[in-house]
């Protein structure tokens, strides 16, 4: 069961800010230029991020607000917001101190402060005796670990999963095994920011794979995952926290959860590097799909990875026609169930990072946090951007949200490496899963 | 040099480090673990300062004053004799 959540964007500082802007469905992109470059690309960064007015906003308790400012107020900006959605995630849940001391802490993602290091080889180049004792804290994504751990006092196991744009899924799954085989009682699944230093957002723009904002374009429409005329992605500043336990401890201590981790599925193609596949896609849809003891059939919805990237979104797309498209007898009544509205049948699909961005490591747990709020609140967010499908036969949702009773979804992360992870999930009212 | 310019020098590298301390918080009795200084930031401060100040003082000495009046007051015994 996943009891709760913390979230940080731009646009939504809390899960309850995330359901709202995902239900308005519009871009939350702005045209940001890249420092010691000409490039303009669509973004979703964190300006000058305060953990004072973040803690002012969202910790009630004077020692919590302290000890975050202590632990965290001179970090990297991929640790300061580990910190606050963790805290956020932790009270949430309302587990005692003693809960709290066994909880094992998966951090998801990995080169999270890039942004930081590049600033810091610049700066050494200019006068290595410049460089702090301090940066061999910084420089290694472990520091995330030691923080969350010492501002929520968990410290159970501590596993740093990390896996590019797929870390949050494969850090979530990682989370949900160790539970359901009782390895840990629960764990707390953590997704720092990433931060991009202007090289990586160059290397991403050379490489074809990033948006640009045209001059005198808007940022808003600049990434359109799965529209015919997409053409790159647009990364985001997203931190994430999820806790994962059995259902009956959220019950014990009277917590509504958010909803349930019915299965998973993961592999990779054997290959290096970023084109991705959609057999390996396929193969770990229908891993997860076998785990939750699911068809095709009984997918409402699919939340997609759907970058924006042109060979990415066409991949999947193929994925998901050959998973549930008419041809291999995957589309039932049950899938459609009273929504059986548009051109062809299956289960709707959208894409969050359309509304928030790409947050690359944090993008698989934030969008699962998106997927069981949508399946809670009966609704598919809309796709900003999409205006014509690269595949007519997947009911995507478009401009216009999609109010429908849903029970089971399923979301996908892929990542560069033939990384692919999807998982199932659904409302905290089923009977099985974790 | 005196006691007034190795207090200036060190509140200086203080407030670099730990660049979330107000002014006001800086004062001889403080002592660098109270402003929020984790091991390392300790390090950079007092290297720094002793670095800029020209001074050679032993790393055991560092360790063991506390308060930032007291280290001071061991950089100020280190000064170079005119």
């Amino acid at each position: 069961m996943v009891t709760s959540a913390g979230v940080l964007h731009p646009a939504a500082d809390s899960v309850a800010e995330l359901d709202r802007v995902l239900r308005r469905g519009e871009p939350t992109l702005r045209a940001t230029h890249v420092p010691g470059t000409e490039l303009v690309v669509p973004a979703a960064y964190l300006d000058d991020f305060d953990l004072r007015s973040w803690a002012r906003d969202h910790c009630d308790d004077p020692a919590g607000r302290g000890g975050l400012r202590r632990v965290a107020g001179r970090a990297t900006l991929p640790v300061r917001t580990a910190c606050c959605v963790a805290l956020a995630a932790c009270t949430a849940a309302r587990l005692t101190d003693a809960e709290v001391r066994d909880t094992a802490v998966v951090i998801a993602g990995n080169n999270l402060a890039l942004g930081h290091q590049s600033r810091s080889a610049a700066a050494y180049a200019a006068d290595p005796s410049a460089i702090r004792a301090g940066h061999v804290l910084d420089c290694f994504d472990t520091d995330a670990l030691g923080a969350v751990g010492e501002v929520t006092g968990c410290r159970g196991e501590g596993w740093p999963i990390g896996g590019s744009s797929a870390a949050g899924a494969l850090a979530l799954i990682q989370a949900a095994r160790m539970v359901a085989s009782g390895r840990v009682l629960r764990a707390l699944v953590v997704a720092p920011v990433n931060d991009l230093s202007p090289v990586e957002i160059s290397a991403f723009v050379k490489a074809g794979a990033m948006a640009r904002v045209a001059p005198g374009g808007g940022a808003g429409a600049a990434c359109r995952p799965f529209d015919e005329s997409h053409d790159g992605f647009a990364p985001a500043h997203i931190a994430a926290a999820v806790l994962v336990e059995p259902a009956a401890e959220a019950r014990r201590r009277g917590v509504r959860p958010l909803g349930r981790i019915l299965g998973s599925g993961t592999g990779t193609d054997g290959r290096r590097g970023t084109q991705p596949e959609s057999a390996g896609q396929v193969r770990a849809i229908r891993a997860a799909l076998a785990d939750s003891g699911r068809t095709p059939s009984d997918i409402d919805y699919v939340n997609a990875h759907g970058t924006g990237s042109v060979i990415g979104d066409d991949s999947e797309a193929a994925a998901l026609g050959t998973v549930f498209g008419t041809a291999e007898g995957a589309v039932g009544e049950g899938a459609v169930g009273t929504t059986a509205e548009g051109p062809c049948g299956g289960p709707w699909i959208n894409s969050t990072k359309a509304v928030l961005g790409h947050g690359l490591g944090a993008a698989g747990l934030v969008e699962a946090i998106a997927t069981l709020l949508q399946l809670d609140g009966g609704y598919c967010h809309a796709t900003p951007g999409l205006a014509k499908p690269v595949r007519p036969d997947l009911r995507f949702v478009t401009d216009i949200i999609t109010r429908t009773p849903l029970r089971t979804a399923l979301s996908n992360s892929f990542a560069f490496s033939g990384i692919s992870a999807s998982l199932v999930l659904g409302r905290a009212a089923e009977e099985d899963g974790t | 040099m005196t006691h007034d310019k190795i207090w200036e020098v060190l509140r200086r590298h203080v407030l670099d480090v730990l660049d979330d301390v107000r002014e006001s918080e800086i004062h001889p009795g403080r002592n660098l673990r109270d402003l929020g200084a984790n091991s390392l930031d300790r390090m950079d401060i007092v290297v720094g300062a002793v670095n800029e100040l020209r001074l050679d003082v032993p790393t055991a000495a560092l360790a063991a004053a506390p308060t930032l009046g007291e280290l001071t007051d061991l950089l100020h015994a280190h000064r170079e004799q005119p």
